[in-house]
């Protein structure tokens, strides 16, 4: 069960794009995103779609994590976008049933909707894909930095984030072990309806954060002991390096902006 | 010989105990010296280290080490004296990967990045783990783990190093590795003093002096030798035997009587080995 939780998960490689500065990936992730919301026409879902086609090719990784990465979302955006495709009012009607009804601005809307999802998935999926949680934490704090200015605790929040992420493969290993203590007497997690499933999730969820509680006691006293007094005046280890190549993907994704707001004209 | 630890009649009760877990302690450590604390599982012996690395909020009784008695004030004073490798090597590891850990301690104290990645490979290298530098924590097994914990003490270079069992999940081979990394340390220039809590009492037979924990008491000190000759005082205490005495009480059952004091597994050979010519 816990295995399929591929979502998020960073698969190892030396792609042009593995390689890129963890900023710049998150840059480009963001950007994407929030361009996805200009497309309009056609011809602007084909430049996307394009576009992503050949991010996933520069990754160098089969189209397979792609599908499992985006698989357990993709029901997610088709309910979204048949809610949209049956309460949207307007344009010419097709076919309604009390407050249920198909127009054709409502198939216009749902398969904006689908579209427009579907692309930012997949781009999320290529960032994780191709980028260590350790890496993404990085990146984060670097872009948060200017925050500083306001005193938020960017320092702070950064190793909060990166422990999380190192805690996550803890936690899943731990409550598998759980489960394989209640399955060995007679808890059956697989079988039965939804609530008897839910029910057999308690007696996991409570082991699991009281041990998650300890553990966080313990890793408090190891990082105090370490010297650990708050972000003030340490060094880093792990820096980060701005290459050629990075400006290069700024520079194409403002391309492909400016592009796509010439195509919405068209 | 300088005293870099003295522990001056220290009384603890955790807030939600019903009796005292360390109980009126006193010792002293000197500089450069390898010392052992035995007991047996609740002891106290986890909850008396802790204590000396400020880590828990003693009332009654002073600690001083390397001559700062030891305050809420001087507590990271204190601490930078000491590093501490702890029981559980799941719950103490903070990096994302086993570089960033090692390195974690350096960062903190704001070494500079070329020094830090260099101290960084050499306590890597000295523990063997170099090659998994780049590995995430969930991908270590727990021997690798504890070694992992120590590189991170050993690159602070700490004049105290405590461990808190830190060798309990490693096989003999690993466990004999980091006894080597120790014993090597000692013999460098600033030869760090070692407080290590072992149950494995060939490890103990290792250092210099045994402390033996009972119920929040020291109720004994002294060199391993005399301590393993005190039949009573290891049963008495619920501490196993080891080998070598085990060995002579088995022999001394078939009319072989051993030497009375505590030999090591080698001296209990050569004995048997000398008995058997002049038989
Ligand atoms: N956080 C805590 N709160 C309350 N009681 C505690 C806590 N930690 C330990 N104790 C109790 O204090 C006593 C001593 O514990 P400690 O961990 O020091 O023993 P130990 O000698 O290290 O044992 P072991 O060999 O199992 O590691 C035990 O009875 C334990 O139950
Ligand atoms: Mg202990």
């Amino acid at each position: 069960m816990l295995e399929q939780l591929t979502l998020g998960r960073y698969i190892p490689g030396h792609s042009w794009l593995h390689r890129l500065d963890p900023r710049a990936k998150l840059v480009l992730a963001c950007y994407f995103i929030v361009i996805a919301f200009l497309t309009t026409n056609w011809l602007t879902y084909v430049l996307m779609f394009a576009f992503i086609g050949g991010v996933i090719f520069l990754t160098g990784l089969s189209f397979s994590y792609f599908v499992r990465g985006i698989g357990p979302l993709i029901w997610l955006i088709v309910f979204t976008a048949i809610l949209q495709l049956l309460f949207t009012p307007g344009g010419h009607i097709y076919w309604h049933w009390g407050i249920l009804m198909i127009t054709s601005t409502g198939i216009q809307t749902s398969t904006a909707v689908f579209l427009r999802f579907l692309l930012i998935i997949t781009m999320a999926t290529v960032l994780t894909l191709t980028t260590a949680p350790l890496a993404i934490a990085d990146g984060v704090e670097a872009l948060l930095r200017p925050l500083r200015v306001i005193h938020f605790p960017v320092a702070q929040t950064a190793l909060m984030l990166s422990v999380a992420l190192r805690f996550v493969p803890t936690l899943l290993d731990e409550a598998q072990t759980i489960m394989n203590a209640q399955r060995a007497r007679g808890v059956e997690f697989n079988n039965g309806g939804l609530i008897k499933r839910l029910r057999a999730i308690v007696p996991l969820l409570i082991p699991l954060f009281v041990g998650a509680i300890g553990r966080a006691d313990d890793l408090a006293t190891a990082m105090e002991s370490r010297g650990y007094q708050g972000a003030t005046n340490r060094t880093r280890y792990r820096v980060l390096k701005w290459h050629n190549a990075d400006t290069i993907a700024v520079v194409v994704i403002l391309v492909l902006n400016v592009v796509l707001v010439v195509l919405r004209h068209m | 010989m300088t005293k870099i630890i003295s522990v001056n009649d220290l009384s603890y009760q955790y807030p939600d105990a019903d009796r005292p877990t360390l109980n009126h302690i006193s010792f002293e450590v000197n500089a450069g010296e390898w010392v052992a604390i035995v007991g047996h599982n609740g002891s106290g012996k986890s909850t008396l280290v802790r204590a000396l690395d400020g880590l828990i909020d003693f009332k009654s009784g002073t600690v001083t080490v390397a001559g700062t008695k030891l305050s809420p004030e001087s507590v990271w004073l204190v601490r930078e004296h000491i590093g501490m490798v702890f029981q559980n090597p799941d719950n103490q590891f903070v990096g994302a990967t086993v570089a960033d850990d090692v390195a974690f301690g350096l960062e903190n104290a704001g070494v500079p990045r070329p020094e830090m990645q260099q101290r960084v490979q050499d306590a890597l290298e000295a523990v063997d783990m170099w090659q998994f530098a780049e590995r995430e924590p969930s991908r270590l097994s727990g021997g690798q783990k504890q070694r992992v914990a120590l590189a991170g003490i050993i690159a602070m270079n700490p004049s105290i190093i405590v461990l808190d069992e830190a060798t309990s999940m490693l096989d003999p081979h690993g466990r004999q590795t980091v006894l080597s990394v120790l014993q090597h340390l000692r013999r460098s220039n600033q030869a760090p003093t070692i407080l290590s809590i072992t149950h494995d009492l060939s490890e103990a037979a290792q250092a210099q002096r045994l402390l033996v924990m009972d119920n929040g008491q020291l109720i004994s000190e002294g060199t391993p030798r005399a301590i393993f000759s005190d039949e009573q005082l290891l049963e008495s205490t619920g501490l196993d035997l080891p080998f070598s005495t085990k060995l002579s009480q088995q022999l001394a059952k078939q009319g072989l009587i051993a030497p009375k004091h505590y030999l090591t597994d080698d001296e209990l050979e050569d004995w048997l080995w000398q008995l058997h010519l002049t038989m």
